[in-house]
């Protein structure tokens, strides 16, 4: 009856799960301390010092995970069972495991002041980015479409409340209810899917259902195509795609960042684990399936964004757009594909994030810096922010030698090998759109240094920004990582010991990869 | 087709023992006719009125408590039949979800949302 329980294997999910349960506790504790004027180490507790605890706490929580989770990477894989396998922590979990606790960390270091500046310093948000990190960690190890289901809506139903959390504010109330509205559509369809895909089969585990897979069968396509399709609305990839800009843009912006980089950290990499183990039987079918979603992100997404005058907002189609690169990784469908995918994943995570960090630096009493124009003269007066602004973008349009180049260039090397490998031109095709579309991207990428660098400052409204030391340490390491990972990439990069990061990409992808 | 005579038997008398009492009450129970009580639903709500109307959040709240305590208990019947069978597994599990549902109540309480005023 004893079920096979390697807790050590899931420690950094275990480090988290006490984080999101213990953190609103100590919230409520200290904001007692601060209502009965307790003192401690001599001094009496105020916000400051409360907000710092729940910080510092988090943090240390998340790094411990993080430093686990490396540290056993090369670990052979640990089951999580209970009468059959629910949870696999190989190299594919532990890899997009340590990319969620990356952007996590990163988070809550911007989130700290941010939240403050907007008058909305509870502890209660670091409790929700917890649990949706959770969620997350577990959907990328989900061998089981119930365990799926439920990391699934773990990670989504924070984020509708994270979503909402600037109360006052009325776009954050739309954005939250708009996200939960599409978001609960999808997770029905998804569920949907995986109904069918059991009636089909006759089991809910992902290894079993590619076992008694029967491409006649329109129960185990239809299952199959609703399963997808729940997952191309959670990546926000084209045609399920349209609430991803009125979110993105309501959102509080460390939420947005998160949103734009953890989400789909973990929804391709449960896409990976379910196209590859589970409907690999299919994948013959839904090639055309991808081919065609990949083509539509890419180019509604770049297209798009060229025409918004809202950073948020151009910001959320060029996420859009990535994920249309980042489908072509599960288009190409073999090692090289998903490592090319995973890499990219860990490259975007970090563009990303400094960009929606410099957005965050910028907001002063709850007013954001919306509009593309408003960034007039950054250099001048925040010459850093302006320069990482400068980085992530070049990056992010995948300019050499930066980090976004190789993520690129891993996935058409990918598709290309491939392509000769089994004489498809619909994937040179596939390649081919790439490149164009990121020369469409330079269009809107590069609009923004043009503004901070060659447009006046606007009289009293300046971006006036002053970051806190946390907001620089974060801007410090995405431009350094944007700069490494860009200089010393792939296989010559050797940094802090031996973590080669393409390599590592490469094991994680052949945990599932054919 | 034998075997489904008592359920005919059944769905007769069902609906039998529904119509007398329907019938019963019209002829025999008293009757008082005004605007009022001829709506449907008289609680003493008017039953035509906007629906934008606001309540207080704090229904919400003993709802919301009142689900998850509801859930807990249910999840408990299963887990005493089987406990035996569990041992020590199914105990260190529970007493696991007992305490984090502990935690949230904790929580609710010191933040005030027990409170009605």
């Amino acid at each position: 009856m004893m079920p096979n329980l390697d807790l050590s294997a899931i420690s950094p999910m275990i480090f988290v799960a006490v984080g999101a349960i213990l953190l609103p506790l100590l919230e409520v504790l200290l904001a007692r301390m601060i209502e009965r004027r307790r003192s401690w180490l001599g001094r009496t507790v105020n916000r400051e010092m409360a907000s710092t605890a729940i910080v510092i706490f988090t943090v240390l929580l998340l790094v411990l995970a993080l430093l686990r989770t490396v540290g056993t990477f090369d670990l052979p894989v640990a089951h999580f069972n209970l009468d059959h396998p629910m949870i696999a922590v190989d190299q594919l979990t532990r890899f997009l495991n340590a990319v969620l606790l990356i952007s996590a960390i990163l988070t809550v270091l911007v989130s700290s002041r941010y939240l403050a500046d907007i008058g909305m310093d509870h502890g209660e948000f670091y409790a929700l980015l917890l649990a949706s990190l959770l969620g997350m960690m577990l959907l990328g190890a989900a061998t089981d479409l119930i365990m799926l289901f439920l990391a699934l809506e773990l990670m989504s139903i924070p984020i509708y409340a994270l979503a909402g959390f600037q109360r006052s504010s009325l776009k954050s109330n739309e954005s939250a209810l708009k996200y939960f509205i599409i978001g609960s559509f999808a997770s029905a369809l998804l569920l949907y899917g995986c109904a069918l895909l059991y009636g089909a089969t006759g089991t809910v585990e992902l290894a079993e259902i590619a076992r008694g897979f029967d491409p006649e069968n329109p129960l185990t396509l239809l299952g199959a195509a609703l399963v997808l399709v729940g997952f191309a609305f959670k990546i926000a990839s084209v045609p399920f795609h349209q609430w991803a800009p009125d979110v993105y843009e309501g959102a509080p912006t460390t939420v947005t960042g998160f949103m734009a980089t953890a989400v789909k950290v973990a929804a391709f990499g449960a896409l990976i684990r379910v196209v590859a183990v589970g409907l690999q039987p299919g994948a013959e079918i839904m090639y055309g399936v991808f081919w065609w979603l990949a083509v539509l992100s890419m180019t509604v997404g770049n297209v798009m964004a060229i025409i918004q005058q809202n950073t948020k907002r151009m910001l959320a189609y060029s996420s859009v757009a990535h994920g249309g690169y980042m489908l072509v990784g599960i288009c190409v469908g073999t090692q090289s594909g998903y490592a090319g995918l995973l890499f990219y994943l860990l490259v975007y995570t970090f563009m990303t994030i400094g960009a929606f960090t410099v957005l965050a630096i910028l907001t002063r009493d709850g007013r954001e810096v919306s509009r593309i124009d408003d960034l007039a003269g950054l250099h001048e007066t925040h010459p850093f922010a302006a320069i990482v602004m400068t980085l992530c973008m070049f990056s992010l349009a995948g300019i050499p030698p930066l980090a976004g180049f190789w993520g690129k260039w891993y996935l058409l090397t990918g598709a290309v090998e491939r392509a000769t490998a089994i004489g498809d031109t619909s994937l040179i095709v596939l390649a081919v759109v790439l490149v164009m579309n990121s020369a469409i991207s330079l269009a809107y990428y590069l609009r923004l240094p043009v503004v901070m660098y060659m447009r006046e400052a606007r009289g009293a409204d300046r971006p006036d920004a002053t970051a806190g030391a946390l907001q620089t340490t974060v801007l410090w390491v995405c431009a350094l990582a944007i700069v490494l990972i860009g200089v010393v990439p792939g296989d010559f990069l050797i940094l802090f010991g031996d973590y080669d990061l393409i390599a590592s990409a490469r094991v994680a992808a052949s945990a599932v990869s054919p | 087709m034998a075997e489904y005579a008592g359920l005919g038997l059944f769905l007769l008398l069902g609906s039998g023992l529904v119509a007398l009492f329907l019938v019963l009450t019209s002829v025999l129970g008293p009757k008082l006719r005004f605007a009022e009580k001829q709506e449907p639903f008289e609680c003493g709500e008017h039953p035509i009125v906007s629906p934008y109307q606001r309540f207080n959040v704090k229904f919400y709240m003993v709802a919301v408590s009142f689900i998850i305590f509801d859930v807990e208990m249910v999840f408990l019947y299963p887990w005493a039949v089987v406990f035996k069978g569990l041992a020590w597994y199914g105990f260190v599990g529970m007493l696991i979800f007992l305490s984090v549902l502990t935690i949230g109540l904790a929580y609710e309480w010191m933040k005030g949302g027990l409170d009605w005023n």
